[in-house]
């Protein structure tokens, strides 16, 4: 009773303050904050609930600070939220045919998406897991946005001048993939492969023998152009490694610039084979005590491939395991068992390994790896000669914070932060020399509950040399009880968590319905300069004018052939030309040049019976094309609210039997 | 015409006021001669200017050509901003598309199509005005004439962009979505059009086309009291000593 009054004189408190802070106008200022209290004791909200509230709390027509870059996980998008208020702002499309956006129906968003499966059939879906922004001297850029597809091994390319996917490369070694990380300047994104198939690809029965002699991992370097904003892969490469799965990766950066680390599990080299009585592959692979970080001298690695060492595989030139370990470009230390969580301090300075399956984060100086190596401090050599170093030559701390860590992100006062997803916690912890020195170093602070089993998290600028602090994202994977019942298949829940004080607050909860989401990426609103509207007749693939554009006045119908071409012009609210006429047997090629030059005014082409359908923001010119198969008078119309005479934008096409 | 300060012009003046004569050393000759009438070059008696007011007012003028003679915003609550058209001698600057496209649902013509004769020979005719404004400043025997264009100027823009707001308000699609009475449009001042409340002023080129007016119009006002009527007056002063 007594602790209840007193929160709610708390309440009382802080509902005057913010009675003051909101009312300067006067007069009425007592009935306010009797109002709120009222609201807030109704509300049954506590005063760090009502705290929380305030500070996540965006009015209307208020902008955030942040924008957070989520992966949608099995939807193959990703999701743009705003923080704090953790609001989705946007659905990019990116794995996925994305209907809204029309991705995946004009020919220039086929040409982005249209890789095939094995089967040849297209691929619909992706596993999208870590976004990557780019980076300039390894601070966020806000210019390009990459996100792996895990279930296919693909890498995507998202422009941030219009939030749009510009580029899917397909890693032609590998089925699956783990990781998208950007070296400091953008040069490389890195992505390793998870699961370990023959290499080169090819079928075999997998038993022990193939597994060791012929599987293989991968290490893919993809080289960035950033002048073109796309991936070269004439200028990719890739290293050859042993069939331990590669997991995640990190640049170095400052004093590490020019390394790479790559966690691995499954040094065990377990296949399974649970319906012949051996164990599952998730018992084979946590016998061993210590698994391997792998690391890799990159730029010396490129020196090598640009001299003309490797192979080509499939058109990717391919550093051999051999030539890797003869030049000193890998190397590996030991890690507790089935590591999980591979993240560079802001310096460079120390690589944070999660334990996963051991209490503590591993904390390896790069300066005492550097030395180790000079020292050939090793310990041994794995099966395949790979020089492992010392674990007591290169490990700095082991700091024990709790049951499952995973993830690692810093603040800018020295912590780092990591996710326990054993003990769904956040672990707020600190870092050594330079960061904190004497008893404050290597040190838990803190651990915050969270809903639950959590993945990854995310920090305001948290991988990068400079990060933000002030708040944090827990990425959970199971949410139980946290919202109204909506079916088995239950939300993923984020949580923002405020890291600016001595301790973490949690503030809000936000369902995330449409995926698992993995990795996220949060960057201040003021380094995306996005366009509100594209030059009037702009190829959305080549962010260039479009040589095709329809200007008005210039709409026509050209017919080569069997061939229609359609130049048309969409504006409010009417489709020029509105009424085509075609021969059964004709393609039909659209160019549409939405001619608007006002924000918002985007209209939609929706054309039934040929599954058609595109979204023509201002200024934009897409394509599409098609054969008209099947005679009949077919409707087409603008699918985008644009004015009051919407409903009246439309057209017909006529195919002639 | 002169320039500067040693310009002189040539007057009748009373002997005894004209510099280095007789009649200035004194003496009974002199006062004689003192009211003798006698041509002499006298300093110009009125202040100079530099440049002289009407190649100011020239300049102004031309200047005008830079900017908006008129201004007109729409508010709507979809338009946080507004929408500006902002009209120049020569061409119609801002949002112009988006106010000629929802124009178009009340069948209002597009904005670009107001005007074209005047747009057309806007830029030779300011010209031709303010040459005959510069011009003026030496030319005297028509300097009212020359200047008149000038002064008129503003008027008759005013007068020209009423007479397209009124053709537009008048000449509506019948064809049209959105059909409205025929209307005049406010030229100065609040309006309101469906959802749009409209506020429409004259801008900066439209005051200096005024200022450059009213500069003429001083100057020839000036020039009437000072020189015309010295060249009166002094004879009156020399028949007074009679």
């Amino acid at each position: 009773m007594r602790a209840n009054r007193m929160s709610l004189s708390a309440i009382a408190v802080l509902a005057v303050a913010l009675a003051l802070a909101g009312c300067q106008t006067g007069g009425g200022g007592a009935a306010l904050p009797q109002d709120l209290q009222g609201l807030i004791q109704a509300r049954e909200l506590t005063p760090e609930q009502v705290r929380a509230a305030i500070q996540t709390y965006v009015p209307p027509g208020k902008y955030d600070d942040y924008l957070m870059f989520t992966s949608g996980g099995q939807g193959g998008q990703v999701l743009v939220i705003g923080i704090p208020s953790m609001r989705l702002l946007r659905v990019i499309g990116v794995f996925a045919p994305e209907p809204w956006q029309g991705y995946g129906f004009s020919q220039e968003t086929q040409e982005v998406l249209g890789h095939h499966g094995a089967d040849r059939t297209p691929i619909s879906w992706g596993d999208t897991h870590h976004p990557a922004l780019s980076e300039t001297n390894g601070e966020y850029d806000g210019q390009f946005l990459f996100i792996n597809d895990k279930g296919n091994a693909r890498m995507a390319v998202i422009d941030l001048r219009d939030f749009a996917t510009k580029q899917i490369v397909k890693n032609p070694n590998a089925w699956s993939n783990h990781g998208a990380v950007v070296s400091p300047n953008t040069d490389y994104v890195l992505e390793s492969t998870q699961y370990a198939i023959p290499f080169p690809p090819r079928p075999m029965p997998v038993t022990q023998e193939n597994y060791n002699q012929y599987f293989r991992g991968l290490a893919t370097f993809w080289r960035f152009d950033r002048d073109k904003g796309r991936i070269d892969p004439a200028r990719s490469f890739q290293i050859e490694l042993p069939p331990y799965w590669q997991d995640l990766a990190d640049f170095g950066k400052l004093v590490s610039d020019g390394w790479v680390f790559i966690n691995s599990f499954n040094t065990e080299r377990a296949i399974g084979g649970t319906l012949e009585g051996k164990p599952p592959v998730e018992i084979g692979a946590s016998a061993n005590d210590m698994d391997y970080l792998h690391i890799i001298d990159y730029r010396k690695a490129a020196e090598l491939v640009a001299q003309g060492k490797g192979t080509v595989v499939n058109g990717m030139r391919v550093l051999t395991l051999k030539e890797a370990v003869d030049n000193g470009v890998l190397y590996f230390a030991p890690q507790p068992k089935s590591p999980h969580g591979n993240d560079v301090a802001p310096r460079g300075d120390y690589i944070v390994v999660g334990g996963k399956l051991d209490p503590n984060v591993t904390v390896y100086s790069f300066e005492k790896i550097q030395q180790a190596i000079r020292d050939q401090a090793f310990s041994g050599r794995d099966p395949y000669g790979v020089p492992i170093l010392k674990f007591d030559a290169v490990v700095a701390a082991q700091v024990k914070i709790g049951l499952g860590p995973l993830h690692t992100m810093f603040d800018d006062k020295g912590n780092a932060y990591t996710s326990l997803f054993l003990d769904s916690a956040v672990a707020k912890w600190t870092l050594g020399p330079p960061y904190k020195t004497g008893d404050d170093a290597w040190k838990l602070v803190q651990k915050l509950p969270v809903q639950y089993n959590i993945g990854h998290l995310t920090a305001v600028e948290g991988d990068t040399v400079k990060p933000g602090g002030k708040y944090l994202v827990a990425m959970n994977k199971w949410s139980v009880d946290q919202y109204s019942n909506v079916g088995p298949l239950f939300p993923q829940n984020f949580q923002l968590i405020d890291i600016s004080g001595d301790e973490m607050k949690l503030l809000y909860n936000m369902p995330i319905g449409v995926g698992e989401p993995h990795l996220a990426q949060i960057i201040p609103i003021s380094k995306v300069k996005s366009w509100e509207t594209y030059p009037v007749g702009t190829n959305p693939l080549t962010m260039q004018p479009d040589p095709r554009a329809v200007q008005p006045g210039k709409q026509r119908i050209v017919r080569e052939g069997n061939t229609v071409h359609v130049y048309m012009t969409a504006m409010r609210s009417h489709f020029t030309p509105d009424r085509i006429r075609v021969r059964r047997g004709d393609t039909v090629v659209f160019h549409i040049t939405n001619i608007e030059k006002t924000k918002d005014a985007i209209h939609g082409f929706a054309l039934a019976g040929y599954n058609i359908n595109l979204s023509l923001e201002p200024g934009k010119h897409e394509t599409v094309r098609f054969r008209a198969t099947t005679p009949g008078v077919f409707p087409f119309y603008c699918t985008e609210f644009c004015s009051a005479l919407h409903l009246e934008m439309m057209g017909y096409l006529e195919v002639a039997p | 015409m002169t320039l500067g300060t040693r310009a002189r012009k040539r007057e009748w003046v009373a002997g005894g006021d004209a510099p280095g004569h007789p009649a200035s050393k004194g003496g009974p000759e002199a006062a004689a001669a003192a009211r003798k009438l006698v041509r002499v070059n006298v300093p110009v008696a009125r202040p100079m200017v530099h440049p002289p007011v009407p190649v100011f007012a020239a300049v102004l003028l031309v200047a005008s050509l830079l900017f908006p003679y008129w201004t007109i915003t729409l508010y709507a609550p979809q338009y946080p901003g507004g929408l500006r058209a902002s009209v120049y001698l020569t061409h119609v600057k801002g949002d112009t598309d988006e106010i000629s496209n929802l124009n178009h649902y009340i069948g209002m013509k597009a904005l670009d199509e107001a005007a074209p004769l005047e747009r057309s020979v806007a830029v030779p005719t300011v010209l031709l005005f303010a040459l005959g404004l510069a011009l003026s400043a030496w030319v005297r025997r028509f300097r009212v004439l020359l200047r008149l264009p000038a002064i008129a100027f503003p008027a008759a823009v005013v007068a020209d962009i009423a007479y397209w707001l009124w053709r537009f308000g008048h000449s509506l699609d019948p064809a049209a979505p959105i059909r409205l009475e025929p209307f005049m449009p406010v030229i100065l001042g609040r309006g309101e059009i469906a959802q749009f409340a409209t506020v429409a002023m004259f801008g900066p080129g439209f005051f200096l086309a005024l200022a450059a007016a009213g500069l003429a119009i001083y100057d020839l006002v000036r020039d009437r009291r000072s020189s015309p009527r010295a060249v009166t007056a002094v004879p009156r002063i020399g028949g007074g000593g009679r």
